[in-house]
């Protein structure tokens, strides 16, 4: 696995990323990009503060493994 | 739109130099690296991209790392949660206070030096208990009764009430002076601060240390609430300023209807602030130009080289080009973008233009610096004069 495709792989994903585009690798999971409007959060402390806008990654994948061995 | 493993590997080729067959290898090769690291209980890290790893349930996660989260969240850059400021409750401190205010003026206070007084005359020695404890005269109802069970044994004390008895006379008449004195300064006070929040009525007390309590504790209400008052009157003015001001710092964009913002759908979501600024200066528009190409005069050959490979003014250099840089300016048509980058590099700033498709549209984006990382970017934003301090965001140079 060399450098070049591991940079590409990046870029690529990076751009769809920017781009709105969901990416489903399969054998690994599927990468969506969520915007969450601003909100308003209520801390611990009792103070409420509003959270700017934000688009998030995410990455969901059907690949478990099992803890019990 | 969704970009399938089929899709990504045409990309991915696209972007290499390399063959198809090599890339799915090579993807392969990443996915098992991948699960390989999660299943042997460690995280694999891309770097500038983000970590894989197996949670506490078994599953497989991926935490975007800060640059790539901040790239993505680029509209939102430097944005941070801001407190709310809880709404101030004034009316109730007024409302509740007020009503009981003139009860104190006008029965409580003479009720303490008349009645007590002669109910003190009254009594003398046979009811020095209540005096020396300086018990209520609501409470003398059970005084009696206790009086009548225990006379005997209150006896010793009433010498010593006697005494003290005395000087209560004196006292009493000290503290009709002051009591008349403090009515004077209330209903001057009245006069003046009707809306004024005040003491709560004291039950009726005979010492003079409460007395004197009673006018300290005014005296402080009074003055705290003026200075609440003050404040609330404090506030109150400033607030239209700051929205005035806020207003006039919107910019207003008068001059080129036809620039539309990058992406319809993002401008939908974030309303509320115009991430990316869409007027160009009318003083400073001048004659459109290929700006990699054609550079202000001035700067020499020579100044090229003597600068360094990054930064934010100057002249582009080639080799900067892998960075990042700071959007100002996007245009659906490539000659307006021509035009403000024109004038941006006659400021002296390191422009480039550079298109990219966004929603199946192709934006023509004019920015300034070339920056080896988002960090050193995000440094530089504040050397941008306004509107473009705040309008603006970071992406990574990619030339056409």
């Amino acid at each position: 696995m060399d450098t070049e495709f591991i940079y590409a792989f990046k870029e690529v994903l990076r751009e769809q990323f920017v781009n709105k585009n969901s990416v489903e690798i399969e054998g690994l999971g599927t990468f969506d990009v969520k915007h969450y409007e601003q909100h308003q959060k209520r801390y611990d402390n009792g103070k409420v503060v509003m959270m700017p806008p934000a688009d998030v990654v995410e990455f969901k994948s059907n690949i478990r493994i099992s803890y019990e061995n | 739109m969704k970009i399938d493993k089929e899709k990504l590997v045409e990309l991915l080729v696209e972007k290499t130099s390399m063959e198809r067959a090599e890339v799915e290898k090579q993807l392969d090769q990443l996915i098992d690296r991948i699960l390989d690291a999660a299943h042997r209980g460690k995280a694999l890290e891309i770097k500038e991209f983000g970590v894989f790893y197996f949670d506490e349930e078994g599953e497989l996660k991926f935490d975007p790392s800060k640059e790539l989260s901040t790239e993505i969240s680029f509209k939102y850059a430097g944005m941070k949660p801001i407190e709310l400021q809880p709404e101030r409750d004034t009316a109730i401190s007024i409302g509740d206070v007020k009503p009981e205010e003139t009860e104190t003026e006008e029965t409580a206070e003479p009720a303490d030096s008349d009645s007590e007084s002669t109910e003190d005359e009254k009594k003398p020695a046979e009811d020095d208990t209540d005096d020396i404890f300086g018990i209520e005269e609501t409470k003398e109802d059970t005084s009696d009764v206790f009086e009548a069970e225990d006379d005997e044994d209150f006896d010793f004390l009433s010498d010593a009430v006697k005494e003290s008895e005395t000087e209560m006379d004196i006292w009493d008449e000290v503290a009709r002076q002051e009591e008349e004195e403090q009515r004077k300064k209330e209903e001057e006070r009245k006069k003046v601060e009707a809306a004024k929040a005040r003491v709560k009525p004291k039950k009726k007390k005979k010492s003079n240390a409460a007395i004197w309590a009673i006018a300290a504790l005014l005296l402080l209400l009074v003055l705290a609430g003026l200075y609440f008052i003050f404040l609330d009157n404090d506030t109150v003015a400033e607030d239209p300023q700051q929205t005035a001001t806020a207003e006039h710092a919107v910019p207003i964009p008068d001059e080129l209807p036809v620039i539309t913002d990058e992406d319809a759908e993002v401008a939908r979501e974030i309303e509320m602030i115009p991430v990316e600024p869409e007027q160009v200066p009318e003083d400073e528009v001048s004659e459109t130009e290929e700006v990699q190409e054609t550079q202000p005069e001035a700067i020499t050959q020579t100044a090229l080289n003597e600068q360094e490979t990054y930064g934010l003014m100057g002249m582009i250099n080639d080799e900067a080009n892998d960075g990042y840089s700071i959007v100002l300016h996007s245009f659906t048509s490539e000659d307006n973008a021509r035009e403000a980058a024109a004038h941006l590099s006659e400021e002296g700033y390191r422009v480039l233009v550079t298109s990219r498709t966004v929603t199946e549209e192709t934006m023509w984006r004019v920015s300034v610096g070339q920056f080896e990382t988002l960090a050193d970017a995000q440094q530089n934003l504040n050397r941008l004069p306004p509107p473009y301090n705040v309008q603006n965001f970071i992406h990574r140079i990619q030339i056409n």
